[in-house]
This record gives structure tokens, sequence and C-alpha cells, in this order.
């Protein structure tokens, strides 16, 4: 409990914490904004009904949900991938393990932090979504009556867990290649990587593809109109939700143990 | 750098330094007693005990730095503290306070370590390894990036420590450092222990008497100096002084300790010779590079002595 309470106070002293959160708001401000700002042009040209579904509520929820997650995923995976690296390039691990701390249990408990901060930013972000889509909806003259429609609530509760799990695989996918490297650069550079690699392999071996993180960890989110889960709305072939949430629950479980192993055997310098 | 059966025996309540030319596995070793690497073979005894892959609770009686200091850059060097408090060994929250104070680091404990300079983060990872007030401390190259005062001030903690009952194991190439502050010294190259005991002993047996006589009375000095059971050789100095055999240049080295060159001397002058130069004394720095020189020594041939604090 002192390792997890002492990697929530450095995430949240950390600058990468902040830009991550900040990188994804300021990505969804430009986008509803300019949805907003440009929804009736493109409507004149016959073309408006994406975003018009993108800016009205309620079911404009989901789709915050739905885009939170797909952008998310990517940003978790690089940021659990920065933070694993850290610890090795940085040579705090070691210095931890030298005082006589469980190599296994420090980096697990590690991940526990993420996670928890990967849950806190997808509402944070949900709730900017949610405040985006309302301006975008004004500056695009859409009605907002629905945002108080609650029937769409009961459904939420669900959507997150189901969000947050998708973003606790593909960040354990980062955190492990990132160990497994021992590097902040090549665990973000291949996290980045692997998700675009699995995006163009979904093109050729959609059955294969599928089952991988990303895909996996998409199929675990699927709304009417999906922009995508944590891995990005660009699955050619999902997997429906149940299977999903065990092979999702797989990757966790070989990433995870994967990460314990390798530190548990690594030779430690630096 | 493999090891080949080293044996150190530090006792404790000393500080025991621990040298050895660059890769002569003096950071295999730290890393070996602080778990980060394990041997291929072999086995381990720290602190009287077996120490294994399972044994990693036995560190929480020991401290160490091992290579550079790290830390988080981005956080101060109070709240690196207190996350390194929070892993390993149970930490009270005023062992912090305590340690910053010692090290000298309390006023500017709230500054990010990024502003830090290497020897400030070199305190502060003294400082890491004094937080679990341990038993044993173990220090890798501690002396590096510390201004004078932060050495002598570094140099008082350690001595402190060890008056304690703390026991310190310090490895350094800094020879100097080393002799001022070490009460025992292992001695290491290409993996193996090449010395080891109480500096002073080793430093008293290793020592000599360098005297000069004529060249013309080498023969006769040595045949003077033979009942004392000396064997003086030729003096193969690179020093400065002129290479070459005694008979030549009329230096001879005597293998004694120093103390004993009065000996020499009127062992001379009993046999009539006298001598127009006579140094003696040893350093750490002479045995140092005498026992880790990679050129191979001759039995019985010139002894290369180099450079030292000769009296």
């Amino acid at each position: 409990m002192r390792i997890f309470i002492s990697t929530l106070g450095k995430l949240r002293s950390r600058l990468a914490t902040w830009l991550t959160l900040g990188l994804l708001l300021l990505l969804m401000a430009l986008i509803y904004l300019a949805s907003g700002a440009t929804y009736k042009e493109t409507l004149q040209r016959g073309n408006g009904q994406a975003i018009g579904l993108l800016l009205t509520f309620p079911d404009a929820y989901a789709l915050i949900l739905s885009f939170v997650l797909a952008l998310g995923g990517l940003f978790v995976m690089a940021y659990a991938a920065a933070i694993a690296g850290s610890e090795w390039t940085w040579g705090t691990l070691k210095t931890s393990v030298a005082r006589g701390e469980s190599r296994s249990r420090y980096m697990l408990t590690t991940y526990a932090g993420i996670a928890l901060v990967a849950g806190i930013g997808m509402l944070v972000a949900f709730a900017a979504g949610v405040l985006l889509a309302f301006v975008g909806a004004k500056l695009a003259g859409i009605p907002t009556d629905g945002i108080s429609d609650t029937s769409i609530f009961g459904n939420l509760p669900e959507q997150f867990l189901r969000g947050w799990y998708g973003l606790i695989e593909v960040g354990a996918i980062g955190f492990t290649v990132a160990t497994l490297a021992r590097s902040q650069l090549a665990g973000v550079g291949a996290g980045i990587g692997i998700y675009f690699a699995e995006m163009f392999a979904g093109a050729f071996l959609p059955d294969i593809v599928k089952y991988l993180p990303f895909n996996a960890a998409n199929s675990l989110i699927q709304t009417d109109a999906a922009v995508g889960g944590a891995g990005g709305g660009r699955t050619l072939a999902v997997i429906d939700p149940t299977t999903a949430l065990v092979v999702v629950g797989i990757w966790i479980v070989l990433g995870l143990g994967l990460t314990a192993l390798f530190t548990e055997r690594a030779e430690i310098s630096g | 750098m493999a090891l080949a059966g080293l044996d150190l025996s530090v006792p404790s309540g000393v500080v025991y330094g621990f040298l050895g030319p660059n890769g002569a596995g003096k950071t295999t070793t730290m890393r070996l007693l602080t778990g980060l690497i394990h041997p291929d073979g072999g086995s381990i005894e720290l602190l009287g005990r077996p120490f294994g892959r399972g044994d990693r609770r036995r560190l929480f009686d020991v401290g160490a730095l091992v290579e550079s200091p790290a830390f988080y850059p981005y956080l101060s060097g109070r709240a690196n503290l207190r996350t390194l408090a929070a892993s390993g060994a149970p930490t009270p929250k005023t062992r912090v306070e305590e340690v910053l104070e010692l090290v000298g680091l309390k006023e500017r404990g709230n500054d990010k370590v990024s502003t830090y300079s290497l020897g400030m983060k070199q305190r502060l990872g003294i400082a890491g390894a004094l937080l679990n007030d341990p038993k044993l401390l173990l220090l890798d190259e501690p002396a590096n990036g510390l201004d004078p005062a932060g050495i002598v001030a570094m140099r008082d903690t350690l001595r402190h420590l060890a008056s304690i009952g703390k026991t310190v194991f310090i490895s350094s190439h800094l020879l100097g450092e080393v002799s001022q502050l070490a009460d025992v010294i292992g001695i290491i190259a290409a993996g193996k222990l090449v010395r080891e005991g109480p500096i002073e002993t080793l430093l008293s047996a290793e020592g000599r008497v360098r005297v000069r006589v004529a060249a013309s009375e080498v023969d006769r000095a040595v045949a003077a100096l033979a009942p004392l059971g000396i064997a003086a050789r030729d003096d193969g100095s690179d020093d400065g002084r002129p290479a070459g055999p005694a008979t030549e240049t009329g230096w001879l080295v005597v293998p004694i300790e120093p103390a004993r060159a009065a000996e020499v001397n009127r062992a001379l002058a009993s046999a009539g010779i006298f001598a127009s130069g006579l140094e003696s004394g040893s350093d750490l720095e002479s045995l140092f590079l005498e026992l880790t020189s990679p050129a191979p020594q001759q039995a019985g041939g010139p002894t290369p002595v180099v450079g030292g604090n000769w009296q």
C-alpha cells in the first residue's frame, strides 16, 4: 500500500500525467469546437449527419465515451510505457530493489497506480467531452435538450467499467514493452508501432487481429455509431463483448505476468 | 566482470575500502551484495548469513549507493527520499529530515533534483542509503562529484557511523581518500581478491627501504645486509632516477618495514659503507599499482616502485 500511495504521488507530480491528459483534452476541444463551428456549412454540402450525431444529446454521451477511449487507449499506452521505461533509465527501480523491495511487487504496484490514474483521466475527459459537445452543439445551433435525458445513464457505468478495463489492457501492453526494452523512448515507440501494426494488419488478417490487444479492447465497447473503443475505432472485425472480456483479461495477465517475470530475472544496472 | 572466488572478510564496525582498477569487479561485487544481480555459481554471505534470491529482506539492514545516485528528476530531494522510504525497509517519516540534515541538504530539500549539482545528488544518494539506519552501508565511489568540503563532511559522517558500530564498505579508486578513511582494505584485480587486511599492516608488510651506495660498493653492500636476512635487489625504479642495474646506479631496494631503515644504515656503516641516500616508506598507491599491474612480476627480479610519499 505504501508503494501504491507513493506511486500516486509520483504520478500526480509528473509532467507526463498532465501533458497526456492535456493533449487528449486539446484534441477533443479542437474536434468538438471545429465540428460545432463548421456544422451548418457541412450540412449545406449534405455531409453534416455524422457531426450532428456527435453533437446531439443523449446519443452524444456514448460517442463521447467512445471517443475518449479511442484516443485515450493510445495515450494510456504511451503514458504507461513512459512510466515503466523511466524506472529503468533513471535507475529508480535499482534503488528500491537495493533497499530490499520486491521487484515484481514494485512494478505491478506501479502499474496499479497507472491504471487508477488512467481511470480518473477517463472520467475527467468524459466530463470535459460533455461540456465540449454542449458548446459545440450551441455553436452548431443544435438543440441541447437531450442533455438531461437520463435514459442513457443506466448503461454508462458498465460502459465506463468496460472502457477502463480496455485502457488497463492497452496500458499493460505499453508497460510491458517498455519494461522489456528498459527504455522510455523504446517503450513508447514500440507501443505506438504495435498500435499501428495491428491497425494495418487488420486489413489482411482480420480473424487473427481481432484477438490482438487493441482490437480486443475495442470490442469491449460497442455503440451503434462507434468511433472506437480503447483500440481506436478502426476495427475491421470484432469479437463479441463477452469474449472480449476474456481476451482482454488474458492480455492483461500475459502482459503484467511477463513484466513481473522479466523484472524478477533481470540484471539491474545503471 | 566475472568474479573468481572472491572471499571478503569485512569486520563489523569498520570502514572497509574496496579497491581495484576499472573493470576489476568492484561494481559487480556491489550489485551482487545488493541483489541487483545474482551469481551464476557459488554463494554469497551477507551480514553473516547466506544471501540468495529469496533473501531480499536481508537488505532491510543494508544501505546502498550503487553506481550513480538514481532519483526522479522532477521531484524534490525531500519527495524523492519520501518515495524511497515507501519501498523496502519500513522507515519512520522523521528519518527523511534526519538524513537530509546529516548530508547538509535540508535547506535545498524542496528543490527539484534536476536542479542539483552532481555533488548534491551524491549527497542525496548517501542520504537515501542511510534512510533505513543500516547495519551495513555499501557505497560505490561515494566521493564522486563532491567538493573538498563535501568530501571532508562525508569522511566525518562515515567515520562517525563506524564509531557507533556500523560497517561501512566503500569501493573507490581514490586511493588517497581510502587511505584516510578506511581501517581495512581489500584490493581486487581481475575478479580476484589480491590483498586484504588492516591498512597499516598491509603497508608495513609491503614497505621497503631504498639505499644508495657507491656503485663500486654494491656487491659489498648486498653482502653486508645478508646477515639481517635481507635480500637487497636492484632498484629498477621508474620514478625519475636513472634506471639500470645497481652496479651502475648504486640504488638498492631493501624489502623490510620502513621502521627498520636505521638497521640497514647501521649494517652498512658497520661494513664501512656509507650511504649517500636512504629513503623509506610505503604508500597505498605503490601497493595498489604493484598488486594490480597487468605486467607479470618476475620472482626475485627488480621490483618497480612508482611514486609515493617517501620519507
